[in-house]
C-alpha cells in the first residue's frame, strides 16, 4: 500500500513539475529535506518527480540513488540511471551512478555489460576504469581492480593511469615502495592528491619508511613528493627531520609557502615533546618572517609562546623583546607582546623582572589584565618564599583570586584558620585552575590537623611549593610528630608523598607503612595501603601488593578509594591487561 | 493462592518440599547476587557464582527474578570474596526467602539448582594472535578457572575432560580467516600458518584444511555425547562450513594448494552441520567472506550492514528454562557489535534452531541455540560486545571499566548453564 501511495504521488508530482523547471528546482529541495528527515520512502517519490520532468538532473539521481539504497530499491536507482545516460551518454556521474547500483545488486555481466559500453563510448578516457576501480576497491576486490588498471594502463598507452587506485590496492597489500611510487605519479598529475597520498602513505610500517622517503624525493614531482614526506616525518613523530625537508621544499613566498607553514606549525603544535614545539615555534617565526606588519606580530608572539612551551625561554624573550621595542608595531600588540614578557618571566622564577616590566607597564594596561599579571607575579614571589613581596603584589586585587594569594601567604606562615578559610572561599572555579586540586588537598589537610596555628606545617607546605619536595617531606614528617591521630595520620601521608615524588621510595615506604599500621581504618590508612601495593607490584612482589589491596578494600569497603583497589587488584591478577 | 504458590509456601519447611522435589534453601542464612540494576559488577557476579557453588555445591539461579539473581550460602567466604570484587549482595531472612519464592512462583520466572561447577575448556591456539578472546578475558575476569584445548588435545581425544568447550575466532575451513588480504607479511600471521601447518603434519593430515576438518567433527561428536558448546565470531559460521564441508575442497589454493572444487557450492552436506543449512560459500579467495551465513559481511566494504541493536527474547522459565537460562540479562535490548561473523541470516538456520536474540527487522539474528545428540550448541555473532568495532591489533579489553557489560553477561550465561542440575536442563 505504501508502495502504490509512493508510485502514485510520483507520477501525480511528475505532470506537475513538467510545467515548471522552477517548481523543479524547489521540489529537489523538498526531497532532500524529506530525506534528511529520515522519510525515505517519500522522499525517494520526490526525487523521482523531479527526474521525470528532468531526467538529467544531478542532483536528483544522487538522490535517489541515497534513498533506494535506505529502503532497498536499488533496482530503480539503475533505471533512473539508464534513462539520463540515454539523453546523456557523456555524463561521468550517470554512468558511475549506474555502475554502482548494478554492482550493489550484485549485477556482475550487467555491470560488466554497462562498463563495455562506457569505455566504447569514451574509448581514450581512463575515468571508465578508474571508477569501476574505485567500486572494486571498495567492495575488497583488489585483484580485480589490480587486472582492470593493468588493463587500462595497456589500452590507453599510459603507464600512470588510475595511479592513485594502485597505490591504495599497493599499500593494502604492504607493497609500500610500490605505493608511493604511484602515489608520487598521482600527485604528478594533480597536486590536490597529495593530502591522500600523506594519509595513505602514513600507516607504513616503520622498516619500509627510509624506500618510501626516497621514493617520495625523487622522480617526478619530487618537490611535492618532499612535502609529502614532510607530512609523513611529521606523522612518524619526527619533527626535526620534517621540519628540514618542509624548509627545502618551501618557495622564497607567496600563499602556498604562508599555508605550508601554517599548518605546518599547527601539527607539530599538537604534538607532545619539546623536540615538536620547537620546531612549531621556528615555523611560526619563519611564517612571521614573511607576513606584513600585524599578522607578523601576532604570529611571533604565537612564535614564543611555542618556544616557551619548549623550554627555550631566551627565544620566546627575544621575540617579545623585538615585538615590544619595534618602532612601528600597534600598541595593542606592544602590549601583548610585553604582558607575554612578564608571564614568562613569572614562570621562570625571575620575580623581580617580572614586577619591574610590569610595574613599567601598568600604565598602560587595562585593569584586569595588570591584575591578572599581578597574581602571576605574586605567585612567583610565593615561590622564591619571599611572602611580603608577593601580599604586595596582590595588594591591589579584591577579587577571589587575589584572595588566594593572600591565603596561600597565610597558610604558609602557619596561620592555618585564615589561609584554609580564604582558600576555602575561593573554591574550584576563581583563582587559579591549576592549583584548585592544591587547595583542596590543603583544606582537607588542615581540617584533619584541627589547629589554627602551626607554623612547622605553613613551612613544610612552602616548602614543597619550592619544589623542595624532599626537604618538604622531611619537614612534613616532623610536624607530624607534634600531632595525634588523624591528623597525625594525614600529616604522614602528605609526608609519604613528598618522599614519593622526590623518588624517595624507601622513605615513603616507612611512612606510608607507619600510616597503614597505626591507621589502617582510616582515610589516610587506605591511603597508604594503596601506595604500598604499588611499591611492592612495582618491585614484582605481586603477592604481597595483593595482599595490601584486599586489607584496603576489606577494612575500609566505603572508602572512596576502593574501586581503584579492586582494578589494581585484578591487575595485578591478570585478571585484566596490564596496561 | 494457587496450587503452586501453597506448595511453595510449605516449601519453607523442608521435609515437604524434598518430598515435592523442589528447590529448597539448604542454609541457615542466604545472600543474594542481585543481577539487576542494583548489581556493581554483574560478571564478578558469575565468579562469585561459580565459586560457591565449588564450595557448597549449591547455587540457585533465580530466574527472571532481578534481572536473574543467585542465591547462595551466607558464609564468610561469600562475603569476603563479593566485598573483593565489588559484587552487590543482600543479606535475606527466611521470611524474605520465603516471600521471593512466591514471587517466582506466581511469575514467569524459576530456580534453577546448580550445583556441579562445570569443567570449561578454550579452544585457543598455542601461538599470541593479535586479538583477545572475548570468553578468556570474561573467564579472567570473573575468576572462573578454564583450561586450553587446541588441536593436539581436539583430535587426541581430551574433549572427554570437559563439560564446556569455547570456540571463538578460529578459522575451520583452514584459510586463516583469510588474512593475508590485509595482513600479508605480518609477523603474528606467518607464525600463525606455520604453526598450524607444523600440528597438521605432526597429526597426520596432508594440509591445515583437512586438520580443521577433523578438529570439526570432532566437536560434533563432543556435542553429541553431551557436551556444552559455546562458540561466537568466526568459529561459528567456519564451523558450520567445515563440517558440511567433510568431502568437499572449499579452501583456497593458498591454504591447500589447490582450488576450491568448482561445484563446492552444491556439495555441501547440511544435515553434518549443527546450525545452518543452504548456505552459499564465498568462491572468491581474494574476498574476505566465507559464506552468506553472516549478515553483515563486516570485511566486505561492498556487502558490509550497519551495526543495530539486539534484542533477547523473553522465554518462560518454567517451560523453557535452558533458552531462559542463556538470556538472563539486566538488558533486553543490547547494541550490536561486528566480528568475522557478526550475526546468521535467517534463511541459512535449520528450523529446529531456537533463536535466543534478533534484530528486529533484519534478515539476521544474533545469538541461537540448539540440541545435537545429548549436548547441545550456542553461537553468539561478534567479536567483543564492549567493542564494538575491535580491530585487529587493537588492545584487549578491559573489562573492569566495562563490569556490567550485557553483552558480556550472555557469554558467562553459557558458562554457568552446564552447572544446571540435570533434571532442569530436561525440563
Amino acid at each position: 500500500m505504501q508502495w502504490f501511495r509512493s508510485v502514485l504521488l510520483s507520477a501525480l508530482g511528475a505532470l506537475a513539475l513538467a510545467a515548471s523547471p522552477a517548481r523543479a528546482q524547489e521540489s529537489l529541495l523538498r526531497a532532500m529535506d524529506l530525506e534528511e528527515q529520515g522519510r525515505f520512502v517519500e522522499a525517494a517519490a520526490a526525487f523521482r518527480a523531479v527526474l521525470a520532468a528532468e531526467p538529467v538532473n544531478v542532483g536528483a539521481l544522487l538522490g535517489a540513488e541515497r534513498v533506494n539504497a535506505g529502503i532497498g530499491r536499488r533496482d530503480s536507482t539503475a533505471a533512473l540511471a539508464r534513462r539520463a545516460l540515454a539523453l546523456d551518454s557523456t555524463n561521468r556521474t550517470f554512468h558511475v551512478v549506474l555502475l554502482r547500483s548494478l554492482r550493489a545488486l550484485r549485477e556482475d555481466s550487467l555491470g560488466a555489460a554497462a562498463f563495455e559500453r562506457w569505455v566504447a563510448l569514451a574509448p581514450r578516457d581512463a575515468a571508465p576504469y578508474v571508477e569501476l576501480a574505485r567500486l572494486l576497491l571498495a567492495e575488497g576486490r583488489d585483484s580485480q581492480a589490480r587486472a582492470l588498471i593493468g588493463r587500462a594502463r595497456s589500452r590507453l598507452a599510459d603507464p600512470g593511469a588510475a595511479a592513485a587506485e594502485l597505490a591504495q590496492i599497493e599499500m593494502r597489500e604492504a607493497f609500500f615502495t610500490r605505493a608511493a611510487e604511484e602515489w608520487r605519479t598521482a600527485v604528478a598529475r594533480e597536486p590536490g592528491k597529495a593530502d591522500a597520498a600523506a594519509f595513505s602513505l602514513q600507516a607504513v610500517l616503520p622498516d619500509e619508511r627510509e624506500g618510501v622517503l626516497r621514493v617520495l624525493g625523487s622522480g617526478p614531482a619530487a618537490a611535492v613528493g618532499r612535502q609529502i614526506a614532510a607530512e609523513l616525518l611529521l606523522g612518524w613523530n619526527e619533527p626535526r627531520r620534517s621540519w628540514a625537508m618542509l624548509r627545502a621544499t618551501l618557495a622564497d613566498s607567496g600563499t602556498r609557502r604562508t599555508a605550508a607553514l601554517r599548518r605546518f606549525a599547527e601539527r607539530a603544535g599538537r604534538l607532545d615533546g619539546r623536540e615538536a614545539q620547537r620546531v612549531a615555534a621556528e615555523a611560526l617565526e619563519a611564517l612571521a618572517a614573511s607576513q606584513p606588519g600585524p599578522d607578523a606580530e601576532q604570529t611571533r608572539i604565537e612564535s614564543a609562546r611555542a618556544y616557551s612551551s619548549a623550554g627555550d625561554g631566551v627565544a620566546a624573550r627575544r621575540l617579545l623583546r623585538a615585538i615590544a621595542e619595534a618602532p612601528g608595531a600597534s600598541a595593542s600588540m606592544v602590549t601583548a607582546a610585553r604582558a607575554t614578557l612578564i608571564e614568562l618571566a613569572a614562570r621562570q622564577g625571575d620575580a623581580d623582572e617580572a614586577a619591574r616590566l610590569l610595574e613599567a607597564d601598568r600604565a598602560r594596561l587595562p585593569v584586569r589584565e595588570m591584575l591578572r599579571l599581578s597574581r602571576r607575579v605574586a605567585f612567583a614571589y610565593l615561590r622564591s618564599g619571599r611572602l611580603d613581596r608577593a601580599t604586595a603584589a596582590a595588594a591591589a586585587d579584591s577579587s577571589l583570586a587575589g584572595d588566594e594569594v593572600r591565603g596561600w601567604v597565610a597558610v604558609f606562615r602557619g596561620d592555618l584558620r585564615g589561609g584554609t578559610a580564604l582558600l576555602r572561599t575561593v573554591g574550584a572555579d576563581a583563582g587559579d585552575s591549576d592549583l584548585a586540586p592544591d587547595r583542596a588537598a590543603v583544606v582537607a589537610l588542615v581540617s584533619a590537623v584541627g589547629r589554627d596555628s602551626m607554623p612547622e606545617l605553613g613551612a613544610a607546605l612552602l616548602r614543597a611549593a619550592q619544589g623542595d619536595t624532599l626537604g618538604a617531606s622531611h619537614a612534613m614528617a616532623a610536624a607530624a610528630r607534634q600531632l595525634e591521630g588523624d591528623g597525625q595520620a594525614a600529616a604522614l601521608l602528605w609526608s609519604a608523598r613528598l618522599a614519593e615524588a622526590a623518588r624517595d621510595t624507601a622513605g615513603a615506604e616507612g611512612l606510608w607503612g607507619e600510616v597503614a599500621g597505626r591507621y589502617a581504618s582510616s582515610p589516610a590508612g587506605a591511603a597508604s595501603l594503596l601506595g604500598l601495593a604499588r611499591v611492592a607490584a612495582a618491585r614484582g612482589q605481586l603477592a604481597v601488593a595483593a595482599a595490601r589491596l584486599e586489607e584496603l578494600i576489606l577494612r575500609n569497603p566505603d572508602s572512596a578509594l576502593v574501586p581503584e583497589a579492586r582494578r589494581e587488584l585484578d591487575r595485578i591478577r591478570g585478571l585484566v591487561p596490564r596496561s | 493462592m494457587n496450587r503452586r504458590g501453597f506448595l511453595w509456601s510449605l516449601a519453607a519447611c523442608g521435609p515437604v518440599a524434598r518430598l515435592l522435589g523442589t528447590p529448597v534453601r539448604p542454609y541457615a542464612g542466604a545472600l543474594l547476587v542481585p543481577m539487576d540494576d542494583a548489581q556493581t559488577n554483574h560478571l564478578k557476579a558469575y565468579g562469585i557464582a561459580y565459586a560457591a557453588i565449588v564450595r557448597t555445591g549449591r547455587v540457585e539461579w533465580l530466574l527472571n527474578y532481578r534481572g536473574g539473581s543467585f542465591l547462595l550460602a551466607d558464609d564468610a567466604a561469600a562475603r569476603r570474596a563479593a566485598t573483593l570484587a565489588g559484587v552487590a549482595v543482600e543479606s535475606v531472612t527466611d521470611g524474605a526467602v520465603v516471600a521471593i519464592r512466591g514471587t517466582i512462583d506466581q511469575n514467569n520466572m524459576d530456580a534453577i539448582v546448580l550445583e556441579r561447577a562445570p569443567r570449561v575448556a578454550i579452544y585457543s591456539p598455542p601461538f599470541a594472535p593479535p586479538w583477545d578472546d572475548a570468553v578468556t578475558m570474561a573467564l579472567q575476569y570473573a575468576e572462573i578457572p578454564f583450561t586450553k584445548v587446541w588441536d593436539t588435545e581436539v583430535v587426541g581425544g581430551r574433549l572427554r575432560d570437559t563439560d564446556w568447550l569455547h570456540l571463538h575466532h578460529e578459522d575451520f575451513t583452514g584459510q586463516y580467516s583469510k588474512f593475508y588480504l590485509n595482513y600479508a607479511g605480518a609477523p603474528w600471521l606467518a607464525e600463525m600458518v606455520d604453526r598450524n601447518q607444523a600440528t597438521a603434519r605432526q597429526l597426520g593430515f596432508p594440509h591445515v584444511p583437512a586438520l580443521k576438518k577433523a578438529v570439526a567433527l570432532r566437536i560434533r561428536q563432543y556435542v553429541e555425547q553431551g557436551g556444552f558448546l559455546f562458540a561466537m565470531c568466526n568459529a561459528t559460521e567456519t564451523l558450520e562450513l567445515a563440517l558440511a564441508a567433510h568431502d568437499v575442497d572449499i579452501a583456497a589454493a593458498f591454504a591447500d594448494g589447490s582450488p576450491m572444487d568448482a561445484d563446492a557450492d552444491e556439495r555441501l552436506d547440511w544435515p553434518a552441520a549443527l546450525a545452518c543449512q543452504g548456505a552459499h560459500l564465498e568462491t572468491a579467495p581474494a574476498v574476505p567472506s566465507f559464506s552468506d551465513i553472516d549478515g553483515h559481511q563486516v570485511n566486505h566494504p561492498g556487502r558490509r550492514q550497519p551495526l543495530g541493536a539486539f534484542e533477547l527474547f523473553n522465554f518462560s522459565a518454567k517451560i523453557d528454562p535452558v533458552p531462559a537460562m542463556l538470556v538472563q540479562c539486566h538488558r533486553q535490548v543490547i547494541p550490536d557489535f561486528y566480528g568475522l561473523t557478526t550475526s546468521f541470516t535467517r534463511r541459512t538456520l535449520k528450523p529446529r534452531v531456537t533463536v535466543l536474540a534478533e534484530e528486529q527487522g533484519a534478515q539476521w539474528v544474533k545469538y541461537i541455540h540448539g540440541d545435537v545428540g545429548r549436548g547441545t550448541w550456542t553461537y553468539l555473532g561478534g567479536h567483543d560486545p564492549a567493542d564494538p568495532q575491535h580491530q585487529v591489533g587493537d588492545p584487549p579489553t578491559d573489562l573492569s571499566l566495562h563490569p556490567t557489560s550485557p553483552g558480556y553477561r550472555l557469554i558467562l550465561n553459557n558458562v554457568l548453564f552446564p552447572a544446571a542440575r540435570k533434571r532442569e536442563l530436561k525440563t
